[in-house]
């Protein structure tokens, strides 16, 4: 069997590796010294290293319903900081559930890092869609699966609709408005970070500017072609400024300095509620398909705490979470249909009803383009890296 | 088992006798240069010539991640970032050493002295990020300048390159970056004797040979170290760079942050170990420009 690239056993046997985790201010403590610092089992508290923004607002109402608590250790969407911390970092230690993008599942899975989760076990799996189902790594040999999506996006790109004359979502609008329009020539802002190569392989395939097999897996000379149009696009002046952070994307919006730019939906909203004719994008060639996965580390079943796990993951999955998320942020969830009926049952708004249940018209446009799905891990996110390293140099 | 008084008492003496020798403060000092700043090095440049992909380390040596550097165009980065670094730190010499001249053999109001230090003082206070995005209010097409100079009617549309360009990389690197550069020089300046100034007039000097030959050579400490203190730094800003050139350009804490964050360890190495080669090269060449300006 070839050797997996990220192997946590090598790694700790080999000192230089760990002489290069002290390089960058690390500490790498023996496996003693780190099974006192694991987490307890026999505590009602569920230890969680998950994505910043995908704690609700308040536990409390989870707390009520399984008398467990929660510990949210939030961790950014980055997947080689995720890596690391549970390969080098061992975070299987001390968290009983993970989040990453699906992806991420794969090297760890490899390792035997986590925990195949019987769906068997949880009362919200029979009812979800086939996207979601599709979206589920099966895990090897068909024992369960290796992670369960739980924030759910099709992200694209904001515009000004009004001042561009472009329809308002959800019409469809093209990818060119970003790349190649005289009248955005300027005033668009890219992600400063990898995602604007696989953003511009979605406009140069479908459009077929450039041959290009699986955007999610691109080849180094598809990724330089890439960046070759992209470079060719920024000495034309298209673009204005590339951003690293949220408040950025919202930022750049709300004081006017761009007409479009690559965003998260959860800014478009933000730039709404300040009054602005922005949309969301829905594209006619594709969209950068993504899902949050939640994951159960392999320890978890020595120290007893699955039951603890699977119990939050299936609340998780539930009305109030699915509720919360899809009216604040637009995030399709593994069960949107409970977050409709504890919504109604909760006599919510309309306005926040309808926004819930704009996430599932959004399934059945955005998520069915064929352009196309992120797992937010590949073997050969170097040449991505490289390739953006000489459009920015 | 329990160690007896008279042992415990031999190791206590022998520790302050350790202490109490000349030499203890330098073993302790190389003792913790060695492992906060050598051993960490030395497996930087390692990792360099190693290879390693995530945690995964080769084990032969190579120089395939130079060549990567060379070939994605990154040793523009290294440039960049020296170059911008240099002329900022240039501009912060210009502009502050007349006035740290000022500020220690002019300036006689104590209390607008201790203004001017907390004045200083103000940037070390604020987070980065904090005090950057102010400017992007200040500069951007909606800002205060641009809203302004149109209200004024002395232009009929935004003015672009205020913001997200080189010019408001500059001009928003020169503020936190001033007092690194005015307080080394204050110090050195201060410490020149008046009595050397006032000779020196005395002897006929006009004020510009006073400065060319008795201040600025005097002097030079500060400004050797009021360099250090500007250029280093500048070259890790990582947030002026991305919030008020818009990230245009790539620098290199970016660079470095990019090569980290997609878990490629050896060309973040690499690119250290440029950076530390070069600084290696320069540093003894500055310290001897300073040594020859000294003995003019």
């Amino acid at each position: 069997m070839s050797q997996p690239p990220f192997s946590r056993r090598r790694f700790l046997s080999n000192a230089s590796a760990a002489l290069a985790a002290a390089a960058a201010g690390m500490t790498l403590h023996p496996r003693r010294a780190r099974a006192a610092k694991a987490a307890p089992a026999a505590d009602n508290v569920v230890r969680i290293l998950g994505i910043s923004n995908g704690a609700p607002f308040s536990w409390s109402e989870f707390e009520k319903d399984t008398g467990l608590k929660v510990e949210w250790t939030p961790i950014g969407d980055d997947v080689g900081v995720f890596l690391h911390e549970m390969i080098a970092n061992d975070a299987g230690e001390r968290y009983d559930i993970v989040t990453c993008l699906t992806g991420a599942y794969e090297p760890l899975a490899e390792q035997d890092l986590l925990l195949p989760i019987d769906t068997g076990r949880l009362s919200h799996w029979p009812g979800i869609s086939e996207l979601i189902r599709k979206a589920t790594p099966v895990a090897t040999g068909g024992k369960g699966v290796w992670s369960i999506p739980f924030q759910l996006n099709a992200d694209a790109f904001c515009y000004f609709w009004k001042e561009l004359g472009e329809p308002d979502a959800p019409g469809e609008v093209s990818w060119k408005l970003v790349f190649d329009d005289k009248r955005t020539l300027g005033r668009v802002a890219l992600d400063g970070g990898l995602y604007t190569i696989p953003y511009c392989a979605i406009y140069l395939k479908y459009h077929k500017i450039v041959s290009i097999g699986d955007i999610a897996n691109m080849t180094r000379s598809e990724c330089d072609s890439v960046a070759s149009y992209l470079l060719e696009r920024k000495k034309a002046g298209q673009f204005r400024a590339y951003y690293k952070s949220f408040d950025e994307q919202v930022q750049l919006l709300t004081n006017r300095e761009v007409l479009a730019e690559t965003c998260w939906e959860p800014a478009a909203r933000a730039a709404q509620a300040k009054g602005l004719a922005v949309a969301h994008a829905y594209t006619t060639e594709g969209y950068d398909k993504w899902a949050q996965s939640l994951m159960i580390p392999a320890q978890v079943k020595d120290r007893g705490s699955l039951d603890k796990a699977l119990k939050t993951i299936d609340w998780i999955m539930g009305g109030a979470y699915a509720a919360e998320k899809s009216a604040l942020e637009g995030y399709l969830t593994p069960r949107p249909d409970l977050g409709i009926a504890y919504a109604r049952e909760h006599q919510w708004p309309a306005a926040k009803i309808a926004s819930i249940e704009a996430t599932v018209t959004k399934m059945n446009t955005k998520f069915v383009k064929d352009l196309y799905w992120d797992p937010g891990y590949t073997k050969s996110l170097e040449y991505y890296e490289s390739a953006m390293a000489r459009f920015r140099s | 088992m329990q160690s007896s008084p008279f042992e415990n008492t031999r190791w206590i003496a022998a520790v302050r006798g350790w202490l109490a020798s000349e030499h203890s403060l330098v073993y302790a000092f190389a003792a913790i240069w060695t492992l906060g700043v050598l051993v960490p090095t030395i497996i930087s440049v390692l990792l360099s010539v190693l290879g390693a992909r995530g945690v995964h380390i080769k084990w032969s040596m190579s120089l395939a991640t130079y060549r990567e550097l060379l070939e994605s165009g990154r040793w523009l980065v290294v440039l960049r970032t020296m170059g911008l670094a240099a002329v900022v730190s240039l501009i912060c010499l210009v502009s502050g050493f007349p006035f740290a001249l000022w500020l220690a053999k002019r300036a006689r109001s104590k209390k607008l002295i201790q203004l001017i230090w907390m004045s200083l003082t103000i940037p070390f206070f604020l987070d980065p990020s904090a005090r950057t995005i102010v400017w992007r209010t200040v500069l951007g097409s909606t800002g205060l300048i641009n809203a302004a100079l149109l209200k004024l009617h002395l232009i009929n549309a935004p003015i672009e390159w205020l913001l997200f360009s080189d010019f408001s990389v500059y001009l928003g690197l020169i503020g936190p970056y001033f007092p690194n550069m005015v307080m080394p020089l204050y110090m050195a300046i201060l410490l020149i004797d008046d009595d050397l100034l006032q000779a020196s007039a005395d002897l006929g000097a006009s004020p510009a040979a006073t400065l060319r030959h008795i201040v600025i050579p005097l002097a030079m400490p500060g400004i050797v170290a009021g360099t250090i203190f500007t250029f280093v730094p500048i070259m890790g800003d990582s947030v002026v760079p991305a919030m008020l050139g818009g990230g245009k350009k790539e620098y290199l804490a970016d660079a470095v942050m990019s090569l980290s964050t997609s878990m490629n360890y050896s060309g973040a190495a690499a690119l250290a170990t440029i950076i530390l080669t070069i600084t290696a090269i320069l540093l003894p060449l500055y310290w001897l420009a300073r040594n020859r300006a000294a003995a003019v």
